[in-house]
């Protein structure tokens, strides 16, 4: 008799279910440390993980910070650009006790990370001298709210690596060549943009598009959120704990904003990352983009280009901001030479190395006035030095509780594409995902 | 026949001969082991990584877990959830449409370059060549290249379009073209094996009944339908069955890097919205069950072509 009865094998069902599920379950719990002393520094090894676009850039930090450092090593990993997927990875870290010493945090994830109990609290630490005699104060302060959990705000969970702001990129080859003398300027306010863009696109018979779209998709927070802002509008207001996209002034500005499609930008493609509709293809004459562009610009795009500050709306700036940063993991068993990497990472030596091999902002207020990353040793853009100033002025991203920033995304690309795709009034549509974003921030809020 | 039946004797004892039976068991024995031995590695991972992963799903269904909090345990709420849910229906409809529009074309498609690649038409060995392409480049790559195909402004589909006087549509960005759009990519990449299952058919189709039906005055339509065709029957019914379950799996990567689902979600197909509940909206209970509820779809759609092969059975 070898074959089982039903029973026994319902039973070896469940012990395997169960078996699969447990060792899951029973990571959740984590082994979270308080304080962030831990490891010795000499001989240590620790892990630094980055996303794949910046793995580079982080070698290169690794690098100048082992070469200082020779009894010190450090690892870098690099993992997926995209964010959902990414703080999916780190999540998998932390339940199978993997997770990095240090790691890329970024400001609209910082706030899910922190609630996972992924980030060491740096606050305390930085208080205690761990960053020598670096200060929180001397951050700039919209840049490290950024990660500030929204229930705990008196926490820091991660130090921001570069103070970045969007400006306009232009290309003079593509202005030059289709006869427009119109260049953009300091006081341009976004109906210039949208003209002069329009007349370049049909200068070129529709061969060049005078402006990258500035709502990609629908998806891009770092433009639509000053937009709305400029006139009056929130993608969220903190304070009410809702989202206004569907107001009479938020209506004003999806309406400016979507206007663009396929006159003076690109018509509507469902493919926010397009190569080909990317400034530094060299078939886009002008394109909103963030400082952190400018290396990958000037490594791709041949043409005479430069850059020049956001376009205004009724007098305010337009300019979004935002930061990566970096994070120590609760988990670490090398906290002190996790908070070491950073001491030498902050410092005079190790931003110096940022700025010349990332050509990152430094976040401190100091880094953004005199920091050596205006030098671009000749090569464009001259006119980096707005970036130092729209650091200052930026709309930054909103951080949402819960998964209503996803949400967000959804239901903003949803609108526009009713809107452009099916014709449906920018009001209804607007309004639809203005509720669909209430309701997911309710649920979150309850769930708090 | 009496003989053919009696077990061998020992001559000298009168019993029964040991020798061969023993050796027929030890053969056995030996055959047994030999199997057991090439089976388990394939076993052991087949149980660590469908298995196990199968039931951990089937186990998180019943839980409400964002990836970071610890689960809760909701029971059946998220199986309940499924039906209720409008985003789940519009997602199991396009991917039925997926199905619909992919799997006749596949098929019909696949047998004709099968019979045209099984001639001995000159030329034909470097057209059995680039059948075989799709099948070398990954999805993920051949989405990126299709991608670039479809660009209404660069792409190469709608240079030849304009050749022909056609301004093409924005493919990927259009309500109406972005599913057909995919669907052409997917049958391309599944036509590869389409074909090589179809030139086993067809090479166990008998010369001799083409001849007699040259001989009776038949065309090649009329061999092609009414002989061929009815021949290949039992691949056919295989190739469509797995492209039935190719098209319902298979769109997710190609959904998902082309359109991302879009636009207006006419590209979501159900394992796509299971992949964002669970990484955009980190919902790991509900997607678990949406993951499972594919499972059982797919189960059924086996089973109902196995009952359709037992009805046609039993007719014939």
């Amino acid at each position: 008799m070898t074959s089982r009865t039903p029973r026994t094998r319902r039973k070896w069902v469940a012990a395997l279910a169960v078996a699969a599920i447990i060792p899951m379950l029973a990571a959740c719990a984590g082994n979270a440390k308080a304080d962030g002393s831990a490891g010795t520094v000499d001989g240590s090894t620790i892990v630094l993980q980055t996303v794949n676009s910046l793995q580079p850039q982080f070698q290169k930090y690794a690098d100048a910070y082992m070469k200082k450092y020779p009894k010190r090593k450090v690892e870098v990993r690099a993992s997926t650009d995209d964010g959902a997927k990414y703080a999916q990875q780190l999540a998998t870290a932390r339940i199978s006790g993997q997770l990095p010493d240090v790691f890329f945090n970024v400001d609209y994830l910082a706030d899910t990370l922190a609630k996972a109990n992924v980030p060491l609290d740096l606050a305390s630490g930085i208080k205690d001298g761990k960053l020598g005699s670096l200060r929180i104060k001397d951050f700039a302060a919209p840049f490290v709210g950024q990660y500030r959990p929204i229930s705990n705000p008196d926490e820091v969970t991660g130090l921001p690596v570069s103070a970045d702001s969007v400006g306009l990129y232009w290309n003079k080859t593509l202005f030059d060549k289709y006869g427009v003398t119109e260049y953009p300027k300091a006081d341009w306010t976004w109906d210039d943009m949208l003209r002069v863009a329009k007349e370049i696109q049909d200068k070129s018979g529709g061969k060049v598009y005078g402006l990258g779209s500035p709502l990609q998709d629908g998806s891009n927070q770092l433009v639509f959120g000053p937009v709305l802002r400029a006139f009056g509008a929130d993608v969220y207001n903190g304070k009410t704990g809702k989202s206004d996209i569907g107001s009479p002034d938020a209506i004003k500005a999806w309406k400016l904003l979507i206007s663009a499609y396929g006159t003076s930008s690109n018509p509507y493609s469902a493919n926010a990352n397009d190569p080909a509709l990317a400034f530094s293809a060299g078939n886009v004459a002008m394109g909103i983009g963030s400082r952190a562009a400018i290396p990958g610009t000037q490594a791709a795009l041949k043409d005479e280009w430069n850059v020049q500050s956001m376009p205004t709306i009724n007098g305010k700036s337009t300019a979004g901001g935002g930061s990566y940063g970096l994070s120590i993991s609760q988990t670490s068993k090398q906290q002190d030479a996790a908070w070491a990497f950073l001491k030498w990472f902050y410092s005079d030596a190790g931003m110096a190395v940022a700025q010349k091999v990332g050509g990152v902002i430094p976040p401190t207020n100091d880094g953004i006035d005199n920091g050596s990353w205006k030098d671009t040793g000749g090569k464009p853009p001259a006119n980096i030095a707005i970036f130092g100033h729209s650091a200052r002025t930026a709309v930054l991203l909103t951080q949402m509780p819960g998964s209503s920033g996803t949400v967000l995304t959804q239901a903003t690309v949803k609108a526009t594409q009713e809107v452009v795709l099916q014709h449906v009034s920018v009001e209804k549509a607007f309004q639809q995902a203005q509720d669909t974003v209430n309701a997911q921030l309710a649920k979150d809020f309850k769930k708090k | 026949m009496t003989t053919s039946t009696t077990p061998a004797v020992d001559v000298t004892t009168g019993r029964p001969e040991k020798t061969a039976p023993s050796a027929g068991r030890r053969s056995k024995r030996v055959d047994a082991i030999t199997a057991t031995a090439f089976v388990t590695p394939a076993l052991i991972g087949f149980i660590l990584f469908v298995i196990i992963p199968a039931l951990g799903g089937l186990a998180l269904s019943f839980f409400q877990w964002d990836l970071f909090s610890p689960p809760q345990f909701v029971g059946l709420d998220n199986i309940v959830r499924l039906f209720t849910d409008p985003d789940m229906w519009h997602a199991l409809g396009v991917t039925a449409l997926f199905v619909i529009m992919g799997v006749i074309p596949t098929v019909v498609l696949g047998f004709l370059l099968a019979v045209l690649v099984n001639t001995k038409l000159p030329g034909i060995s470097v057209l059995r060549v680039f059948y075989f392409a799709p099948m070398i480049a990954s999805a993920a790559v051949a989405s990126v290249i299709w991608a670039a195909l479809y660009d209404p402004r660069f792409g190469l589909v709608n240079q030849a379009l304009s050749w022909v006087g056609i301004n093409g549509p924005a493919w990927l960005s259009d309500t109406t073209w972005a599913r057909p759009a995919l669907v052409i990519m997917m049958i391309w990449g599944a036509l590869p094996i389409v074909i090589i299952l179809y030139l086993g058919g067809l090479q166990r189709v008998s010369d001799d009944i083409y001849a007699a039906a040259s001989l009776d005055g038949a065309g090649a339509w009329r061999q092609l339908w009414s002989m061929t065709w009815p021949n290949v029957w039992p691949t056919t019914l295989l190739v469509t069955v797995l492209q039935a379950v190719g098209f319902v799996s298979g769109s997710f990567e190609v959904s998902l890097i082309m359109t991302n689902g879009g636009p207006l979600g006419t590209t979501q197909s159900l394992a796509l919205y299971a992949y964002k509940v669970a990484f955009s909206d980190r919902d790991i209970g509900y997607a678990s069950a949406l993951s499972l509820f594919q499972l059982v779809l797919l189960g059924a759609i086996v089973l109902l072509v196995r009952l359709l092969v037992r009805i046609r059975k039993a007719y014939s």
